[in-house]
């Protein structure tokens, strides 16, 4: 193992056959001074925080310098690497924020590809230590806001930033905080939500940014309630998520003995307290207004909009509610400025996203990439590509409210507008790689068996429209489809998402319409064909004994638990398809592959 | 009367002092990864054990940090001396805490077989 890494980057847009050179030149001049092995070069993400060309950090030393050529590689590997003597050339004193996360990069594939705001400090700090948030420049942005900043210069720099919400639906973050500063409120009273009832399957973003970071979260309403004229905040959290519950009262309290949250913080006349509301599991509850009514003890449900609740929400009173992701960036706004913030990201979708990437890839994990990055790039790079080597079938973002993406759109942006152009949505950061084992069919009746299952029943086309459909799915997978159930779900789903009430119903028909709207053949072979290619359907597989295999060992037979197996020892076995029940347990048991699916 | 950010920095001279005692002070640094994820994989006994383990030792700070995002590693343990590369650990089982101990953090050998790579 290396003794020490060179780790180069250029700053966005720069031209990347520069770089290159630069890297063939280090390797080349590493190599001839017999430094090859001692010294490792690495590659990483553009940097997005200094214009200045190509940069380069030496690890673990942490000495950075800016506008890399040939002669300061030179002076590098002779004067530093060599004989020991700092470079002072074009060094700079880096940024804070560059400077965070360097225990996790240079020495990971995984971690050089990424850029990490909302995950800055998980991994690297001790989410119970108050002491090594604020040594992470933690609280230094809520500092910054009270000395310099009036309500007004902080959502103008959320405006610059460009940051729209992360909880799925991308509305500006700067216009709902606008709304609640500007919203009259008859008692004076104002609120600030962090919604932190995260329910999409396969996702657990808030749950690792909680738990890695919770200070980030506090700090980020407590600005929030600064620039809206809200002195209380609520953090409505998952009952299932106990150690984030844990973490984050831990911190709460930590902060308020600091004097980040309280009466007159920092000596200021600002107050601000948090408490934590406790959500049962309703995944409803992730809908602003059901959470608001969850929050004053009500049964959660939706409500139409408007008024909203920016205007009249928690209590009847202003209510500015975000997802935990955008709280954890606003610190980082703040501190570094909405224009470095904007600098990453795509025209129309500023910074970065954390996905839980799931599924059939080789490295699952957390990430986090800027917008723009593209489907490829994540799965196969950061992901290592498709798991057992099966070729990659389709992607699904957006969890029960998005859609499943297919091989002709691996090249798409991942930004708000894009995934909403190739049928599916951002949502809350779910993603959920899918090979050639997978049944569209069998995804889609998973997906809406769980929005029927959470639907809350207040509006007719959500709690029926989705059970039919829900039904016909069922009957698809079971073979007993009928050439119009393709069209009548198509029906049903535009219904359903033109006329339900909230969000959960406008979005439920999602993964099904674009599944057959990139897969429609399977739809069609499991109807007309009664065959499901990934063999996942039980009712639609057959299993069949090859005679050139089978050596009558009788195995399957012992097996079988309705005894559908017959055959003498040592001869052909055979199964009775009529009284088979499809449990694949002869499949599984048979040594000499004598057993198919079909 | 001091600004928000003077009380701040004095603060954060505070805090600094008191983890350089606690912690960047230690030859040694072992952060055992803890998050729900972590746990549930088995980081919760790391923990104890290291802790244990290591008690007596001056040297070294045993302490824990959230989830790195590598699920299909876990649990990750980072040993991280002083000056040099932070190593990264993965899929650490009970077993090979002795063997990070008395290798990497008694003999200042590296755990090739254990080691996070990509």
């Amino acid at each position: 193992m290396e003794e020490k890494y060179i780790l180069l980057s250029k700053n966005f847009g720069y031209q990347q056959s520069k770089l290159n050179e630069i890297v063939e030149y280090t390797k080349k001049k590493l190599a001839e001074k017999n430094l090859t092995g001692k010294v490792a070069v690495k590659l990483r993400l553009d940097n997005y925080y200094i214009n200045e060309q190509i940069l380069l950090s030496i690890l673990p030393d942490k000495l950075h310098y800016t506008k890399v050529d040939f002669k300061l590689i030179d002076e590098i590997i002779d004067d530093y690497l060599i004989n020991g003597k700092i470079v002072e050339r074009n060094r700079f004193q880096c940024d804070e924020l560059l400077n965070r996360f360097f225990e996790n990069f240079g020495d990971y594939n995984y971690f050089n590809k990424q850029l990490r705001l909302t995950l800055r400090n998980c991994g690297i700090i001790d989410p119970e230590s108050i002491d090594d948030y604020i040594l992470a420049d933690g609280f230094k942005a809520l500092a910054k806001m009270l000395t310099k900043m009036k309500p007004l210069d902080v959502i103008e720099e959320m405006r610059k930033s460009g940051l729209r919400g992360r909880g799925g639906g991308g509305y500006p973050t700067y216009i709902k905080w606008t709304n609640g500063h500007r919203a009259k409120s008859e008692t004076g009273q104002k609120y600030i939500i962090c919604n932190a009832d995260e329910g999409d399957p396969g996702a657990f973003m808030d749950r690792s940014t909680i738990e890695g970071d919770p200070f980030s979260i506090i700090e980020g309403m407590a600005i929030a309630g600064y620039a809206v004229g809200a002195d209380k905040g609520y953090v409505y959290i998952r009952a299932e998520y106990p150690l984030a519950i844990k973490r984050l009262e831990n911190a709460i309290k930590l902060a308020k003995e600091n004097n980040f949250l309280g009466k007159n913080i920092l000596g200021t006349n600002f107050n601000f307290e948090i408490d934590l509301r406790l959500g049962a599991g309703a995944f409803v509850c992730g809908e602003e207004t059901a959470l608001i009514a969850s929050i004053e003890g009500r049964r959660g449900t939706p409500r139409p909009r408007p008024p909203y609740p920016s205007i009249k929400g928690l209590f009847g009173c202003p209510t500015v509610i975000n997802n935990v992701e955008t709280l954890a960036n606003v610190p980082v706004i703040i501190l570094d400025g909405g224009d470095f913030f904007a600098r990453i990201g795509t025209e129309q979708s500023k910074g970065t996203k954390v996905f839980a990437l799931a599924g059939k890839v080789n490295n699952t994990g957390l990430i986090e990439i800027p917008m723009g990055t593209t489907i490829r790039e994540i799965i196969y790079n950061i992901g290592g590509g498709i798991a057992n080597n099966r070729k990659f079938k389709a992607v699904q973002t957006g969890g029960p409210s998005g859609g499943c993406i297919p091989e002709d759109f691996l090249d798409t942006p991942i930004d708000y507008d894009s995934l909403i152009h190739a049928g599916s949505m951002m949502g809350s950061g779910g993603m959920i790689v899918m090979d050639d084992n997978t049944c569209m069919v069998d995804v889609s009746k998973f997906f809406l068996d769980f929005t029927q299952n959470e639907s809350c029943g207040k509006c007719t086309p959500c709690r029926e429209g989705t059970k039919r459909m829900l039904e016909i799915l069922q009957r698809i997978t079971e073979g007993k489809g009928e050439l119009d159930d393709i069209e009548k779900l198509e029906r049903l789903g535009e219904t359903i998402k033109l006329s339900s009430l909230c969000g959960l119903g406008q979005s439920a028909p999602n993964p099904i319409l674009t599944a057959l709207r990139y897969f429609r053949e399977e739809f069609e072979e499991h109807i007309k064909d009664k065959k499901c290619r990934a063999h996942i359907c039980k009712k639609l597989i057959e299993y069949f004994i090859l005679e050139d295999k089978c050596i009558g060992c009788g195995a399957c037979k012992r097996k079988c638990p309705v005894n559908c197996i017959s055959g003498e020892p040592k001869k052909l076995h055979t199964i009775d398809q009529s009284k088979c029940i499809k449990c694949g347990a002869c499949f599984e048991t048979c040594k000499f592959n004598a057993i198919i699916q079909r | 009367m001091a600004t928000p950010l003077e009380l701040w920095e004095s603060k954060y001279e505070k805090s600094k002092e008191k983890i350089d005692n606690l912690k960047y002070s230690k030859k040694f640094i072992v952060l055992v990864g803890s998050a729900t994820c972590e746990n549930a994989a088995g980081a919760t006994k790391l923990l104890e054990l290291f802790r244990n383990k290591l008690a007596d030792n001056n040297d070294v700070y045993v302490g824990i940090t959230g989830c790195t995002g590598r699920c299909s590693k876990e649990p990750i343990v980072q040993i991280i001396e002083k000056g040099r590369l932070p190593i990264k650990y993965c899929q650490i089982k009970i077993d090979d805490v002795d063997k990070l101990i008395n290798e990497h953090i008694k003999n200042g050998r590296i755990v090739n077989e254990l080691l996070l790579t990509d």
